[in-house]
């Protein structure tokens, strides 16, 4: 026991002396694995000799040039920024009706709102994907355009509402009341009381629907139709079949408007709404 | 034999990064002392207490507690219990079980630490409330709680971090009567930090004064009240008011001092007293020096004062009755002056022009703190 | 029209609107395919319990189980690693705002793009092999690609961020003092640890485990890509059904059942404290 005792004692002091340093590397060790992969992507775009020779020996811009001679990988960046471009404010706008009905009005199954607009995030992507496509095909509308950007506003509104409805929910109202005591109606005090107030939780949530949207993958995989190649539909087929240099192109163009897109979110808001912490 | 030291405080300095935050400390309690830290925010009192109880380590110095150094022990195996100025309480425990901890960790069998826990709440007299979470309790209840699990292990010290500083005062008077009463019954070292020089004057046997990081003077109560060493620990220690000077003639009986509205003769002869009167060694003739009276001592006349007694003049800006003082705010060429006369006295109204006058038990002269020179209005 | 009247229009309006759209395209497809799931065929073809039943034959139980068990390992790996990287984030740095930014952000880049990168790595002769060679290691080409392993990896690398932000909201609104009151009282860090940091981010555990344990068990990305035939999981049997075999009804039922355990899964979770609804912070 005593022997037992000392060795737990020596274990406490070990950590006690080493933690902070274990834990610091722990951080330096994680955030290196975390992004190695995608810088690598970044460095291998650059590579002359293609995709299959590690380490690359010359750096081109040659596959930037290819990627902009590719019709086909081309059409897939304009596919998706219509597809996000015409769902985002969709969703947009879904997501602010809904955070301001939760938020000004007392009705009954206000959580169960919320949790049905949780539920997307909650419930498999290919179980929604899959249950998408059973419910486009059976009602023969097929997967055209507006389907996929009904599965993009669906995939993207708990997204968008994470971040509205809590800024909502926190707005001072005696705003609204001063407004509406000094005569405006409701529409009016919305829109040059309320709206001004939260305009930047909505564009933040917006940025980050439209991040999801442009990065969609498995509704747009199962629901889609031949017509309807994004670019990760693109790059998943490319990557299934013949791995041309490209797609590292293709990937650095992803990485560099999702981040961007991100930051400004982040400037916008503030970290803490990132990390979904109300 | 002479009694043992609990706490031995050696040279110890802490630094973080560029900032200084303790320097030099030097300073020792003896067993079963109650000692309080006192200093304004900032100025490394908390520090000091942290790096006692192991959650910081010095710069460079020792610490000692109970004759064994514990630079470099870690806080789980030193002999120091501490009471958090948010408390600390464990939310998700018991009130006994918030008090059971300490015993645990040391490994007490479970029929003792029963005992020992009911002990503990029959001394903070909060019998039956074992089982309550500490969200139930009120903010003096939560006191009595963090004050049971620090001192129920018998630390040879414990530590306070101002926990009473966000109790209202009707009970924050009433635990520092609870505090003095469970030390003087279970006779363990208490180390107090606090900025409030109420609760410092009213619950230590001596102080510690801390400004910058720096200590300024250690004493009894008494001592630091009547007897502070720098202008620093006089104002803290309750108000004063400060008259710029030069001195323009020193003598073994006289000090003359040239102020912006005359001469002013102070005796340097008075009984026991003088020798606190000017304090910084090598005192001389054209040194700027400060002439500081507490509120008390000053009196108010609407007449000049005859016999040549030193005065000063100013008008009253306003007065403020409280109970059986009435406190005038004085100006004067130099700074508004605080002065607190009986209320038995004449009532003087706003704008009257005063003499002032002083007695000489509460007058000091310090020189003016390094680099700062008093800044005397225009006149 | 009435003041009361208008009150309940604008409800209606505001609320309904985004309320139906989830109602027909998420609601809806979920009860048309559970409805699917009981027939024989594509309807108008008899209703069975057929597709069920064919679940548990050894082909999908085996599916089944590696699945699970890859769910559990991928839960375990990221738990540990995320909750240490976010006691370390909290404990041991200043710069936390730039930190947590730089877990999440690979995040919000492409999933397709980052099992892109993975391969790259994996490949053989890709990264891993050229870096295992240059320290001498190995001194031949070297791949991971394909196996219980890279698929593993993969989709720890995928949820590590996400799952760090809960683990980390419930660390940081956890006061300091109650780990310093702890040493103080004799406690080391182990200990303290166990009886005082972990029951007190209990909530946020929970959901992190949640937010991993979810999405792996539905994973089908990530096995299709680094883990290729040999490593498919329940994901990738849902996908060839309606890609492939094009049975709608036994694929319906696949996506019904893989549900329903996450639905007994959160269910349980809430039971036990987790909050995913919130994925907030543990109140104190």
């Amino acid at each position: 026991m005593s022997a037992l005792g000392s060795a737990f004692g020596w274990l406490e002091r070990f950590c006690h002396n080493y933690g902070p340093k274990i834990g610091r590397s722990t951080i330096v060790i994680v955030l290196l694995a975390l992004w190695l992969p995608i810088v690598l992507v970044v460095v291998m775009s650059f590579a002359a000799d293609g995709v299959l020779s590690f380490p690359p020996d010359n750096l081109t811009l040659e596959w930037y040039f290819v990627f902009l001679e590719n019709d086909a990988a081309i059409s897939s960046v304009f596919t998706t920024m219509k597809v996000s471009l015409v769902a985002t404010p969709i969703t947009v706008a879904l997501a602010t009706m809904l955070s301001y009905g939760v938020s000004r009005y007392d009705f009954r199954g206000k959580s169960a709102i919320q949790g049905l607009v949780t539920l997307p995030i909650i419930v498999p992507l290919i179980v929604v994907g899959v249950a998408l496509a059973l419910f486009f095909g059976m009602i023969n509308v097929g997967g055209g355009f507006w389907s996929v950007v009904a599965a993009h506003v669906v995939r993207t509104i708990p997204f968008a509402a994470l971040i509205i409805l809590p800024t909502f929910m926190t707005f001072d109202r005696s705003l609204e009341e001063a407004s509406k005591d000094l005569g405006a109606n409701e529409l009016e005090t919305f829109w040059n009381v309320t709206l001004p107030n939260i305009m930047p939780a909505i564009v933040a949530g917006g940025i980050l629907a439209f991040t999801v949207s442009f990065n969609e993958f498995i509704y747009t995989y199962f629901v889609r139709g031949t017509g309807m190649e994004t670019m990760p539909i693109y790059l998943w087929s490319r990557i299934q079949h013949n791995v041309t240099p490209e797609v590292n192109v293709l990937s650095v163009v992803f990485l560099v408007v999702a981040i961007l897109l991100v930051l400004v979110a982040v400037l916008l808001t503030n970290i803490s709404r990132l990390t979904m912490r109300s | 034999m002479t009694r043992m030291h609990t706490i031995e405080v050696e040279n110890v300095t802490k630094e973080f990064g560029s900032l200084v935050a303790v320097e030099d400390a030097n300073f020792q309690i003896k067993d079963g002392e109650f000692v309080s830290i006192l200093g304004p925010s900032g100025s490394g009192k908390s520090t000091i207490l942290r790096m006692v109880a192991g959650f910081e380590t010095p710069t460079t110095g020792s610490i000692a507690i109970e004759g064994n150094e514990v630079v470099g022990v870690p806080p789980f195996e030193r002999n120091s219990n501490m009471v958090f100025q948010n408390l600390a309480l464990f939310p998700h425990l018991t009130v006994a079980e918030n008090i059971e901890y300490g015993l645990k960790q040391a490994n007490v069998d479970k029929e003792t630490r029963q005992k020992r826990v009911s002990e503990m709440l029959e001394t903070v007299r909060l019998e039956g409330y074992g089982d309550r979470q500490p969200d139930e309790l009120s903010g003096g209840e939560q006191q009595r709680v963090a004050l049971a699990r620090a001192i129920v292990n018998e630390p040879a010290v414990v530590l306070f971090d101002e926990p009473l500083a966000s109790l209202d005062r009707k009970l924050r008077q009433h635990m520092q009567f609870e505090l003095q009463r469970i030390q003087a019954e279970t006779g363990i070292t208490f180390l107090y930090v606090t900025h409030d020089q109420d609760i410092a004057l009213s619950i230590s046997d001596r102080m510690i004064v801390l400004n910058e990081g720096a200590i300024q003077q250690i004493g009894t109560v008494e001592e630091l009240y009547n007897a502070p060493m720098s202008q620093f620990v006089a104002d803290f220690l309750g108000d004063l008011n400060a008259i710029p000077s030069t001195i323009t003639d020193l003598s073994e009986e006289y000090v003359t001092l040239d102020t912006s509205e005359g001469t002013i003769d102070i005796e340097l002869d008075a009984g026991g007293r003088n020798e606190n009167l000017i304090h910084s060694d090598g005192l001389a003739e054209g040194e700027p020096v400060n002439l500081c009276l507490r509120p008390h001592e000053i009196s108010l006349q609407t007449e000049p004062p005859g016999d040549g007694q030193p005065s000063v003049t100013g008008t009253v800006k306003s007065r403020m009755f409280r109970g059986n003082e009435i406190a005038y705010i004085i100006e004067t060429r130099w700074d508004e002056f605080l002065v607190i006369e009986d209320a038995g006295n004449e009532q003087l109204t706003n704008g009257t022009p005063v003499h002032l006058t002083w007695s000489r038990a509460g007058t000091y002269l310090f020189t003016p703190a390094n680099g700062t020179k008093p800044n005397p209005k225009p006149a | 029209m009435s003041v009361r009247d208008r009150y309940w229009l604008r409800l209606l309006l505001l609320v309904g609107i985004p309320v139906g759209v989830l109602l027909l395209f998420f609601v809806l497809p979920l009860v048309i395919m559970l409805w699917l799931s009981f027939h024989d065929g594509m309807p108008p073809a008899p209703y069975t319990l057929e597709n069920y039943v064919r679940l548990f034959d050894g082909l999908y139980l085996n599916v089944l189980w590696r699945t699970l068990t890859m769910t559990v390992q991928v839960t375990v790996l990221v738990t540990i690693v995320g909750y240490t990287l976010a006691y370390s984030v909290v404990q041991f740095s200043r710069r936390t705002t730039l930190l947590l930014l730089l877990v999440i952000l690979p995040f919000w880049t492409n999933y397709i793009v980052r099992m892109y990168a993975l391969i790259n790595i994996f490949q053989t002769g890709g990264a891993m092999s050229w870096a295992l060679n240059a320290v001498g290691v190995l001194n031949e080409d070297y791949g991971m690609l394909f196996t219980h392993e890279a698929v593993l990896i993969g989709l720890a690398y995928v949820w590590l961020p996400l799952a760090t932000l809960p683990f980390y909201a419930s660390l940081s609104n956890l006061d300091t003092d109650l780990i310093d009151a702890s040493k103080d009282l004799g406690a080391g860090p182990i200990k303290t640890f166990y009886s005082v940091t972990l029951p007190l981010t209990y909530n946020g555990l929970i959901a992190g485990i949640i937010l991993v344990a979810i999405p792996t068990f539905g994973a089908f990305v990530t096995p299709a890509l680094l883990g290729g035939t040999d490593q498919i999981m329940i994901g990738n049997v849902i996908d060839q059904q309606f890609n492939q075999a094009f049975n709608w009804p036994f694929g319906a039922a696949i996506g019904i059942f893989v549900s329903l355990i996450v639905l007994v899964v959160l269910g349980l979770s809430t039971k036990i404290g987790g909050n995913i609804v919130g994925v907030g912070g543990d109140q104190q």
